[in-house]
């Protein structure tokens, strides 16, 4: 509002320094008034790392542009897709070399090598996600494990409370038996990522057979997972500096994950 | 047991005409019904009677179909072949949307060009969850910036009454060409119910494509009755819906879990 008086008042010639001041507000970015979020720098995140045994964050090098590019809020959803595909392929890639491999002996063309393999066939493998946002790993999850089972949990979170709610669910019928990877591409408060848990643990499944993944976590909702449920294994992209307090989201993050992967931005939301 | 039976009295040499009922009793899967599909006069009539109804080519569907249907395809072939099937159901129905003329230049001189008429963004893919999102991966890899909405209805298994749990749609969806994906059509409910849905949200009749792989006359009848003017794609119209537990015959067994990999043991070699 501002900026358009100074301009009708520049028009009318009403204001002497008013070329100036046009240049001054034209040169001034609107952005200068949203902050600026810097990242954990190494020393946090070997900390990090060193409080939390059971946690791996993938590598900088690998996931800095992936994310640079998720991030940003101009990304169009073809692109968005492209990359998310991109990072949750390295996630899945890192969660699967995480699984005990059992060694044997095989034959090359030239003589004989120790073959180390996965201990467990595609059928023992199940992925859980925790709906809406999960699902985008899922398309991913069966390039690399094309006979995985699928579970699906539906929790949502009350945007005013940030409570989570548990809506409904679908596991197989052996999935104690089975190697459950957990995925949800953001871990924030880690109330959603805490009540799935709970309904794995409620069939049967022990903590140490589960693995979650996640693109972007914070320090609070990494703590709150370790700290109920210690032998869980997690694996993250990145870990974000900030929850912002009053609406849980993660900043700098990377907005509405689900939104934007499945196309269901609100138009009013679509600037932020 | 009677096999049984019939075996010791054979091991024991008590019955004379033993070695004559073993053999008969090998072929004890003609016990199980042999379900004959529609004939081409029936699909024809079928066609005439509902004029927005398209059924795909037999050519193209009999041997993926012949395939997904065995009971004993195991979960890769069956997502292969599930996965065939619905990139073609998506094709066809991409190629029933409307077109715009335009002159394009060849590297030899220019020809009339006919493209689809509308942008990725205004295309949306609505899910009938669970076994919807099975559509999800093929449909993204044709239409890469559509839009993805989300409905979850579950079919009560006693009353087969749809039931809605929570659905998550585009703001601008009223604009949109809406493909609405659900692998099996029974009774119509869900369909129906997801439909209803979707006209709440000021979507008009003529913008909704619904596809299915498989369906029956009934739910056919059911949905065109509600909503005449939807357009409906199916891969093949089986003959029957068995009454007490309303799932259709031949069938696929239920998709979902097949799909995802749920199937509950004692159902696994259930012909349904």
């Amino acid at each position: 509002m501002f900026r358009n008086l100074i301009k009708l008042g520049g028009c009318l010639g009403l204001l002497s320094s008013s070329t100036i001041m046009c240049n001054q507000i034209r040169g001034k970015n609107d952005d200068d008034q949203l902050p600026h979020y810097h990242f954990l720098n190494d020393h946090d995140l070997q900390k990090l790392q060193k409080k939390h045994t059971n946690l791996s964050i993938i590598e900088r090098s690998y996931t800095e542009h992936i994310l640079s590019v998720i991030r940003d809020v101009q990304t169009d959803i073809v692109d968005f897709r492209k990359n998310a595909d991109r990072l949750i392929r390295i996630l899945i890639e890192q969660a699967i070399s995480q699984i005990e491999k059992k060694k044997h002996i095989k034959q090359s063309p030239l003589g004989y090598y120790d073959a180390h393999e996965l201990k467990f066939q595609d059928e023992e493998i199940c992925f859980v996600s925790i709906l809406r946002s999960g699902n985008a790993f899922l398309i991913e999850a069966l390039k690399v494990m094309t006979g995985a089972s699928i579970g699906q949990i539906l929790i949502q979170r009350n945007e005013e409370t940030s409570q989570p709610s548990y809506f409904f669910q679908k596991l197989p019928q052996n999935i104690k038996d089975q190697q459950v990877i957990l995925v949800d591409p953001m871990l924030a408060t880690g109330g959603s990522a805490s009540m799935a848990i709970n309904i794995l643990k409620h069939h049967g499944v022990k903590e140490e057979n589960i693995t979650f993944l996640t693109l972007v976590s914070c320090e609070q909702g990494l703590s709150k997972l370790f700290s109920e449920y210690p032998k869980i294994k997690i694996i993250t992209a990145q870990v974000d500096p900030i929850l912002l307090k009053d609406i849980n989201y993660l900043a700098p993050g990377i907005g509405d994950f689900g939104d934007r992967y499945f196309g269901t931005v609100k138009r009013n939301q679509a600037q932020q | 047991m009677f096999k049984n039976l019939t075996k010791l009295a054979c091991c024991l040499g008590l019955v004379n005409g033993a070695f004559v009922v073993c053999s008969q009793n090998v072929h004890s899967q003609d016990r199980l019904q042999h379900y004959n599909f529609l004939s081409e006069n029936e699909l024809h009539n079928l066609l005439k009677k509902h004029e927005n109804l398209s059924i795909l080519n037999r050519n193209q569907t009999e041997h993926i179909l012949s395939l997904m249907r065995e009971a004993n395809t195991d979960i890769v072939s069956f997502r292969k072949n599930a996965d065939r099937l619905i990139r073609i159901l998506m094709e066809q129905a991409l190629a029933q949307l409307q077109k715009k003329n335009s002159v394009k230049q060849s590297p030899l001189g220019f020809y009339t060009a006919n493209e689809v008429k509308f942008s990725d963004e205004e295309i949306c893919i609505v899910s009938i969850l669970r076994s919807g999102n099975a559509f999800l991966n093929e449909g993204l890899r044709v239409i890469q910036g559509a839009s993805i909405g989300q409905i979850l209805i579950q079919r009560n298994e006693e009353t087969s009454m749809p039931k809605y749990f929570f659905e998550k749609l585009p703001e601008n969806i009223h604009e949109q060409q809406i493909i609405l994906v659900d692998p099996m059509l029974g009774t119509g409910g869900s369909a129906s119910m997801a439909l209803k849905i979707l006209q709440n949200y000021g979507v008009k009749e003529e913008n909704i494509m619904f596809l299915t792989l498989v369906s029956c006359e009934q739910g056919l009848s059911k949905v065109f009755k509600e909503h005449p003017n939807i357009k409906i794609i199916t891969a093949q119209v089986d003959p029957i819906l068995i009454k007490e537990i309303n799932y259709l015959a031949p069938g696929i067994g239920d998709f979902g879990d097949r799909y995802f990999g749920t199937v509950k043991k004692h159902t696994r070699g259930l012909q349904v």
